[in-house]
């Protein structure tokens, strides 16, 4: 009787034989590949927005640093912030430095690296003067209307502004998304 | 070929070591770590929330501290504190019918100490509900902390979503309740003071 081949060959079928580590890397290597661009047409603003809003909160660390610092100023020299608005800047840049020295531990601030510091953003003041705010002994800012630093990171539609509120200059961090237009929503940290 | 320190389990030719994983095993152990990296997502999801409200709560209590700062400034520098409901002056331009809710009185010191007559500085509410904001009516404030007596009175909002109410006072102090509200309106955060005694209560 003649010797029938198989129909079904274990030594060719993974499902018998179980699956070769070549099979279960290509495998793996090709979820890694659609999941990454997966994940970055879900995820990739939310990134984006937090390299944007990772400078708005340090900006507004550093003005709550000198408000503290201002209330222990005598009245004759009191905390002046200057705000740099230049478009576009890249890590490094300064944003805003205050007078006298003791007014913060960090009298310049500029802005730290992200990505190796190939992140750009584009500044504007709103309104675009005066460009120093003093913060008085009384606890008030020299400033009797809102004033707020717009930060987008350019290339994107992610803004975030840093407001300092009229008179008694609270801080506030609000979104929005075209440099031209103020920032809609604005919420506490 | 033998391997000797293998268990006799695996030196059978049907075993999964010398013929790779089968399918199910592969599916039992992506179960397995896709249940370890759910249980982990949830406890950070919940941690990153937890974080937030106090992020938000801390950020409430600095405004409030600040805001309070600020009114016991200026009601130390007043000789007298009046509730009776005035308008605030004309040249501040509130809607008509808006009332103060309190009204400090500050003398006028010139640069030799002399009395001058006294100015007024008027707190009052814009708006109603949770977009009220809280209005100074008073002289401006100079960058060295004082009051610019000379300058023209103007009305500034000191802060938007705020509530102020006065609960009781005389001419010496003011009792008042302090109320900030996110801009939605959903959560809120109270503080009462008298004027410079300050105590505070979190309302969620």
């Amino acid at each position: 009787m003649m010797q029938r081949k198989p129909w079904f060959d274990p030594q060719r079928c993974a499902l018998v034989r179980g699956f070769t580590l070549w099979e279960l890397m290509i495998t793996a290597s090709l979820i890694g590949l659609i999941s990454a661009i997966g994940l970055n047409q879900m995820w990739g603003s939310e990134y984006r927005s937090e390299r944007v809003k990772s400078v708005a909160i340090e900006l507004a660390g550093w003005l709550e640093a000198v408000r503290s610092a201002s209330q222990r100023q005598p009245g004759s020299n009191p905390c002046v912030v200057t705000f740099t608005a230049t478009t576009p800047v890249s890590a490094g840049a300064t944003l805003a430095s205050v007078s006298p020295k003791s007014c913060a531990i960090e009298p310049v601030f500029t802005i730290r690296g992200f990505r190796n510091g190939s992140d750009t953003y584009a500044i504007a003041l709103n309104p675009s003067t005066p460009t120093t705010v003093t913060f008085t002994p009384r606890g008030s800012i020299s400033a009797t209307s809102d004033t707020d630093m717009r930060i987008q990171l350019t290339g994107t539609s992610e803004m975030r502004c840093v407001r300092l509120t009229g008179t008694v200059g609270l801080i506030r961090i609000g979104s929005g998304s075209i440099a031209t237009s103020p920032c809609t929503s604005y919420v506490a940290f | 070929m033998p391997i000797p320190h293998l268990p006799r389990r695996f030196l059978n030719v049907n075993s999964s070591v010398l013929t790779g994983f089968t399918l199910v095993e592969l599916m039992i152990s992506v179960v397995i770590g896709a249940l370890l990296i759910g249980g982990v997502a949830t406890a950070l999801i919940a941690h990153i929330r937890s974080t937030l409200n106090l992020e938000f709560s801390q950020q409430i209590q600095n405004d409030l501290s600040r805001l309070t700062f600020f009114l016991e400034t200026e009601v130390r520098e007043g000789s007298a504190i009046s509730t009776t409901a005035t308008t605030p002056v004309a040249n501040c331009g509130a809607a008509s019918g808006t009332t103060s809710l309190f009204t400090i009185i500050v003398p006028q010191l010139n640069a030799q100490g002399f009395s001058l007559p006294t100015s007024t500085i008027d707190y009052y509410a814009s708006g109603t509900g949770n977009t009220a904001s809280l209005v100074r009516c008073g002289p401006p404030i100079n960058n060295n902390g004082t009051l610019n007596f000379a300058g023209t009175s103007t009305a500034t909002t000191i802060s938007t979503n705020t509530t102020l109410t006065v609960t009781s006072s005389n001419s010496t102090s003011v009792t008042y309740s302090l109320t900030l509200r996110d801009p939605g309106g959903s959560r809120s955060v109270t503080r009462t003071g008298i004027t410079n005694r300050v105590e505070a209560t979190l309302i969620n």
